[in-house]
């Protein structure tokens, strides 16, 4: 009886302890969670300030007037190579997790900070700090991970279907641990039809037929291969493991369509798949992008689709931005100059990795709709800045890297994807229709120009011919 | 501040020629002062600004526009080459093939942009790559004269982006030929045809034959 009496005070205290203990425990955690937060808050801000700083000096580095040299140039200039200098330091492997910008490299393969331009080099240090400071800041990231989650738990044992969860899903992005699996899939739902109808090892015959004899293609081929993302340690020298798939996907499908051959863009189209897919699953891709969703012509000689593609562009712009469309108007700006890269090549190169590949996502979901979507996004986005310039040199100027200092994707997601709608594909098609012909047309002219022209310095040659004895004489 | 009666010029000048000659990379030299081996490749076009101190009384504003090597774009070029007032057309020494384009790229310019004058543009010839070793073509200049002369470059040079040589003399080169051209009476018959876009017309108009 005594022996339980004690045992029973030892289970109350000892249960008391523990009650005692967790609490002591939750507590901790609860001032953990708070520092961290406040840690996090704090280097978000630090982030800004390094930034804001960064611009600073950028301005001061080039002065309006001051010609002189003047000690606080020295200063300035001193300031300047030691915020280039001092990097951050990072632990690799968590790189690897989460997209720390400020270190060399982003998950992509990306260089934060490129090498080749020295102005650039300060804008990019401080676009990638401001990025950091973004991703500290907002901690949603992690929902759009859970929900993730959870839908792929759902569809572990069926298979996933086209549904609008998905597509909600997709466009805000698919995290990168599941990009790979989605990507792949994507790609076989556009593809199915293709693929089906292709003999078994069809890719490999493809590449085994282009490894043995030299195309046309194939010289252009090699010639790009390093210029194709020369800021991505995938593809940054010829021994770089990435450059080899590169070639063979380019190199197949040169053969599988030799109508097209092969277009410059189409290379940073595959190094894009390539990230994420495997080399056959990128050929794919490609064939996806080129075959199935561009309309025809987009990369053939005359690059027809893509060129009427840019007066559809145009007309949507006027239409959904029309303050922006008489801007451009007034300032006789064509800015379909530099829109039709972004078409081209789906805005690699044109956007932050971060915002690429969310893009992407959606592009290889939904299709091609998404560029136009995401077109007219950036533009609206900067409206009011690019309101305010007031000469074509300096909207061109702007227009030219303006891309890059978009860094919310959140928000571009949103008027993508909302403040644009109505987007209907109908419109888009009825536009297509009408400016294919009218392309044509001046193509054909274009052409007959052209012949023109030679016939007639041809008897202009003769002439001088004729003639020339005299001039030289006289 | 000072220099209120300075005169501005504002030039556009193409860069054309065949893919990988290195029109971006003698860009980037000149208006960077910089090189890298593996620029990526252009599609479309790209823009870069220089501005020189022509001479005491002269800015001279240049909008280089890089041009896309591959053929398909040429399909484009109508647009990418109004209002241009001069160009240089690029080849790489290393490479024969890019320097047969080199006619191609000069009848394509011609065909899609006159001068309101009725002349050609002025365009410079440049043999690029010139660090890397012997080159066939260049072994003899006199020839080279000669195919500039019957193309109607007005002139050519031997270029390094990456060593940096002769591409301020070839740029100095062809701005010379804008500025005597702009002064060239000889007005053409159809006012309609492609204008160039002149930032300061009313000061222009003379500014070569004064100098002397």
């Amino acid at each position: 009886q005594d022996n339980l009496q004690g045992y029973k005070t030892q289970n109350k205290f000892l249960n008391k302890e523990i009650l005692e203990l967790s609490a002591l425990r939750r507590n901790a955690e609860a001032r953990e969670r708070e520092w961290q937060a406040k840690y996090t808050s704090l280097e978000a801000k630090l982030c800004q300030i390094e930034s804001k700083y960064l611009i600073l000096l950028q301005e001061m580095k080039t002065p309006v007037c001051s010609e002189d040299q003047s000690p606080a140039r020295e200063v300035i200039t001193q300031l300047l190579e030691d915020a280039l200098k001092a990097e951050p330091s990072e632990q690799p492997e968590q790189a690897f997790f989460k997209p720390h910008l400020v270190s060399e490299y982003d998950i992509y393969g990306f260089q934060t900070v490129p090498e080749d331009d020295d102005e650039e080099k300060l804008v990019a240090k401080s676009r990638a700090l401001d990025l950091r400071s973004l991703s500290l800041s907002e901690n949603r990231e992690i929902s759009t991970g859970v929900k993730w989650e959870n839908y792929l738990a759902s569809t572990m044992n069926r298979e996933m279907m086209r549904c609008v969860e998905l597509k909600n899903l997709i466009r805000s992005g698919i995290p990168h641990e599941h990009r790979s699996k989605m990507w792949k899939w994507c790609v076989s739902l556009h593809i199915k039809k293709f693929k089906d109808s292709a003999v078994p090892g069809y890719f490999q015959t493809l590449l085994q037929k282009a490894l043995e004899k030299p195309n046309p293609a194939s010289k252009q081929i090699e010639l790009d291969l390093l210029r194709t993302l020369p800021n991505n340690k995938h593809y940054s020298s010829p021994t770089s493991e990435g450059i080899q798939k590169l070639r063979n996907v380019l190199l197949a499908f040169s053969w599988r369509n030799p109508d097209i051959g092969y277009c410059q863009g189409l290379n940073r189209l595959v190094a894009i798949a390539l990230l994420y897919l495997e080399q056959e699953d990128a050929f794919w891709c490609l064939v996806t992008i080129v075959e199935v969703f561009m309309p025809r012509d987009y990369y053939t000689k005359t690059l027809l689709g893509s060129q009427v593609d840019q007066r559809v562009f145009k007309d949507l712009l006027s239409e959904k931005l029309p303050r922006l469309h008489a801007h451009f108007e007034q300032y006789k700006v064509d800015y379909t100059l530099i829109t039709f890269n972004w078409f081209l090549v789906v805005f690699v190169d044109s956007v932050v990795s971060d915002i690429l590949f969310k893009i992407w996502d959606s592009f290889l979901y939904e299709g091609p709709k998404v560029i136009f979507r995401f077109a007219l996004a950036l533009f609206k986005y900067k409206e009011e800045e690019i309101l305010k310039l007031q000469d074509s040199m300096s909207i061109f100027k702007y227009l030219r890297y303006f891309t890059r200092t978009i860094l919310d994707a959140r928000k571009l997601t949103a008027i993508a994807f909302g403040d644009l709608n109505p987007f209907p594909l109908r419109q888009i098609r009825n536009r297509r229709a009408y400016h294919l012909e009218k392309v044509r047309l001046e193509l054909t002219e274009l052409e007959a120009i052209r012949e023109d022209f030679l016939r007639e310095r041809e008897t202009c040659v003769e002439k001088r011919d004729l003639i020339s004895d005299d001039e030289e004489d006289s | 501040m000072q220099k209120h009666n300075q005169k501005e010029h504002l030039y556009k000048l193409l860069v054309i020629g065949d893919l990988g000659v290195g029109k971006t990379s003698i860009i980037k030299r000149y208006v960077h002062q910089n090189f890298s081996p593996h620029y990526r490749a252009t599609i479309g076009v790209d823009f870069a600004l220089k501005v020189l101190n022509w001479d005491a009384e002269t800015v001279v504003r240049l909008q280089l526009w890089d041009i896309a090597g591959q053929e398909r774009f040429g399909n484009m070029t109508r647009v990418y080459y109004r209002e241009a007032m001069g160009a240089f057309i690029v080849f790489d020494v290393t490479r024969p093939a890019t320097f047969e384009a080199v006619t191609k790229w000069k009848e394509d310019l011609d065909s899609k942009l006159i001068l309101p004058n009725g002349k050609p543009v002025p365009a410079v010839l440049l043999a690029n790559k010139c660090d890397q070793g012997i080159d066939v073509l260049m072994n003899n200049g006199i020839k080279m004269d000669q195919f500039c002369k019957e193309n109607g470059f007005v002139g050519w040079f031997e270029t390094s982006a990456k060593e940096n040589i002769n591409i301020n003399e070839a740029s100095r080169c062809l701005v010379k030929h804008i500025i005597a051209s702009e002064s060239d009476p000889v007005q053409s018959v159809e006012p309609d045809i492609i204008k160039p876009h002149l930032n300061s017309s009313k000061i222009v108009s003379c500014s070569a034959c004064f100098k002397s």
